[in-house]
């Protein structure tokens, strides 16, 4: 991982407070970027979808270009890639997403309704079966797993699972009257095993209970997307809402604005665990998702998923 | 947009002992600049580097990669890869990003041809609405142009025009 000179960025609120439409309050957010891996002189990623860091600090990556897996040791060497093109077992064709949870590496696939299964050296276990295409994946705190999966255009549900597949429960995070798609959905999970959820193609995050309890919710950005066009006698918007979700360590939640956002990809609100707006700050360039590792260090992408930047961020 | 740039440009990847900064495929990691003969009929395939990820997209480049020889691909298509940017404010970051990814990409697909990044943007139209595929003889002038996605017949008649010199 190329380490680079400590460059403290602080960055004022106001302006994504002002482009949100919301009176946020101003806070100020230190990143620090600490490391690099990838960029456009290298062949380490090429366009990467899912990140997730293990307890040893290594880096896994899902990458759709080169329908992949890759893992890097916490100083950015390549330790492993895994994976080609296919339909086959341990074969991608648009890996876009995976999740590093104790000694398994859960692996997802754009549109296919299962769930690979590696060890952390990235070799093939199994598959699972799920009850839709996977849109995200976390542990909760007795080990089991929830994924957000979609039924449907319209219909997504959270599934909750064994580690070996064997399902728990499930319920439904939209209902199949609505009139509006959801899009992918990203999904935080807190220590009681409460869980965020924030909806590409609508304007709201949401805290529901481990059952499907919705706890709050909350509009973040200042509008919604306008509708584009009708699949299947189904609106689909015109802009993105919420690209991605993250908690960190101190229970706060990090949500990534899409293009609905004044600084698409850019701008990040911060919100406390009870849904209050804490404030917003921009990132250096647009990234597709956020994501914290264990010990809080912030991961985002760079030059359109070629580049996964790491960052330390403090808040005055 | 006339279509005198895409010739130049066609006629330059084709004809030059160095050609324009090249990316992936198993001809460019052989250096192999020598690839379409002079006076040799050849393809350029203009494409665009930001939609390789998608899918649809992407159907009718990897069933041109498939359908057409191997030993064709390598010595009779050049690609032309097109990218975003801002024409105010030129980045040579863009270049180098769309190159990583058609690297990438081949890596994937095993696509069999080479490819350079069109820094003037002379292609961009070109690739606007899908992959286009450009035909030319001898000398350089246009033959056929197609849009993908092809029609029945296409690929067959585009592989028949690359190996048969005599079928126009």
């Amino acid at each position: 991982m190329k380490h680079r000179s400590v460059c403290v960025l602080f960055i004022a609120a106001a302006a994504a407070v002002f482009a949100a439409g919301k009176d946020l309050p101003a806070v100020r957010v230190g990143l620090e970027e600490l490391a690099a891996i990838g960029g456009p002189e290298s062949d380490a990623l090429f366009l990467w979808t899912g990140i997730s860091v293990d307890r040893d600090g290594n880096v896994y990556f899902s990458d759709a270009l080169d329908c992949s897996l890759k893992k890097f040791s916490p100083d950015g060497v390549l330790l492993k890639k895994a994976g080609r093109k296919g339909r086959g077992p341990g074969e991608f064709d648009k890996p876009v997403g995976l999740a590093a949870v104790g000694e398994r590496v859960y692996a997802w696939d754009l549109y296919d309704r299962s769930v690979q299964v590696f060890d952390r050296d990235l070799a093939y276990r199994e598959t699972l079966p799920m009850p839709g295409s996977v849109d995200a994946l976390a542990v909760l705190p007795g080990g089991e797993l929830a994924a957000c999966v979609r039924a449907s255009l319209v219909l997504t549900k959270v599934l909750v699972f064994r580690p070996d597949g064997t399902p728990v429960r499930e319920f439904d995070l939209t209902d199949p009257n609505d009139e509006m798609a959801p899009g992918s959905i990203s999904l935080a999970v807190d220590p009681s095993g409460a869980a965020y959820y924030g909806y590409l193609f609508r304007n709201l995050v949401e805290k529901r209970s481990d059952a499907g309890g919705r706890i709050w919710s909350r509009e973040i950005l200042g509008r919604g997307p306008g509708v584009l066009s009708n699949v299947q006698g189904i609106p689909l918007p015109a802009e993105t809402c919420i690209l991605s979700l993250a908690r960190d360590g101190r229970g706060r939640l990090f949500v990534l604005g899409g293009s609905a956002a004044g600084r698409p990809g850019r701008d990040v609100f911060v919100l406390g665990p009870e849904g209050v707006v804490l404030g917003s700050f921009a990132l250096p360039e647009p990234s597709h998702t956020v994501y914290f590792d264990q010990r809080d260090f912030l991961y985002v992408s760079a030059d359109g998923g070629v580049t996964m930047k790491k960052y330390r961020v403090t808040f005055e | 947009m006339t279509l005198l740039p895409a010739i130049l440009l066609a006629a330059s990847l084709t004809a030059a002992p160095a050609p324009m900064r090249t990316a992936g495929g198993p001809a460019a990691r052989s250096g192999g600049a020598e690839t379409a003969a002079a006076g040799a009929r050849f393809a350029v395939v203009c494409l665009d580097a930001d939609m390789l990820a998608c899918s649809p997209c992407g159907a009718s480049l990897l069933e041109f990669n498939r359908a057409v020889p191997p030993e064709i691909l390598e010595e009779r298509v050049v690609g032309v890869l097109s990218f975003r940017e801002d024409a105010a404010v030129p980045d040579p970051r863009k270049a180098r990003l769309a190159r990583t990814r058609w690297t990438g990409y081949c890596r994937a697909n095993g696509i069999r041809f080479r490819a350079a990044v069109d820094e003037t943007h002379a292609l961009d139209r070109l690739s606007e609405r899908g992959m286009t595929i450009l035909l030319f003889d001898a000398g350089a002038g246009i033959l056929r142009r197609w849009t993908a996605p092809f029609e029945p017949g296409v690929l067959e008649d585009i592989i028949r025009f690359l190996t048969d010199e005599k079928q126009l």
